[in-house]
């Protein structure tokens, strides 16, 4: 369902499999529990290369990913989403709202160049 | 020209049933000669019915979930019915309470053809969902990534 990683100030998530009502409760559990453990967490990357169906409780965690990092200052970042998931995110007002990069290896380069206190001023 | 034909689902409303009624609309639906992105957009569609029967329809009690798939001509039509609590018009509009503020149904509307939602207070809901072959699919979102 959802595999995690720490790198710095970027918090990457790799989404997995069917992102549904029936997956969302214990990825939702996941973030909460590793944002609250480390405060210092001033990017998300959620990095659909794995995930194979997103509905709106999927694009509900996104929300909140926003939302949580908003409140920090912090930004949100998604690396290699479908063409469908893509249009799923673009109805629902995400694409608008986060940087979308091709692969998760091109977004942390992206990040690491790029500071990401500049990505937001962007 | 399609014979037509004609499914039943039944299924408890618990979250893990939701991929099953998945897969079996999207079997269902592939008699027809839907593209890939009309079969992605049925499955998100009965994804979101699902969930709202599952969620607003049943909440904390159990109850089942009867999904009747037809076709017929070039049509798919999906009725999902449940017993739950659904809702009266002195209420509100149901459609407000689906999915991530209501974005579930707005999901349902632009994927499928027609929507019509039946409810009524203490007796639950049906929402039917008609998508025909053909339908001009969007998959270009003109988002370029930032690489």
């Amino acid at each position: 369902m959802v595999d995690t990683e720490k790198n710095n100030e970027i918090f990457i998530i790799r989404l997995k499999g069917d992102i549904d009502l029936h997956s969302s409760g214990k990825i939702k559990d996941a973030i909460s529990w590793e944002l609250d453990k480390n405060r210092d967490i001033s990017v998300i990357l959620f990095d659909f290369k794995e995930v194979s169906f997103v509905d709106s409780t999927g694009i509900n965690i996104l929300y909140r990913g926003i939302r949580n990092m908003d409140r920090r200052g912090g930004v949100v970042v998604l690396s290699s989403i479908s063409e469908h998931i893509k249009k799923v995110l673009t109805m629902a007002g995400i694409v608008g709202l986060v940087r979308v990069y091709s692969s998760e290896k091109t977004a942390l380069k992206s990040l690491k160049n790029s500071p990401w206190r500049r990505l937001k001023n962007e | 020209m399609n014979k037509g034909n004609k499914a039943e689902l039944r299924i408890l409303s618990r979250s893990e049933n939701i991929g099953l009624a998945r897969l079996t609309a999207a079997g269902f639906a592939s008699q027809l000669d839907f593209s890939l992105t009309q079969l992605e957009e049925i499955k998100m569609a009965i994804s979101e019915a699902v969930t709202n029967s599952i969620v607003h329809g049943y909440g904390e009690e159990e109850g089942e979930i009867k999904i009747v798939m037809a076709i017929e001509n070039e049509c798919l039509t999906i009725d999902v019915t449940d017993s739950g609590s659904g809702i009266s018009t002195e209420e509100g509009d149901r459609e407000e309470k689906m999915g991530t503020d209501g974005l579930g149904l707005i999901f349902i509307r632009n994927f499928m053809d027609r929507v019509t939602i039946e409810s009524k207070a203490g007796q639950g809901t049906t929402i039917r969902m008609v998508v025909c072959v053909g339908k001009e699919g969007t998959s270009s979102t003109g988002v370029a990534p930032h690489d």
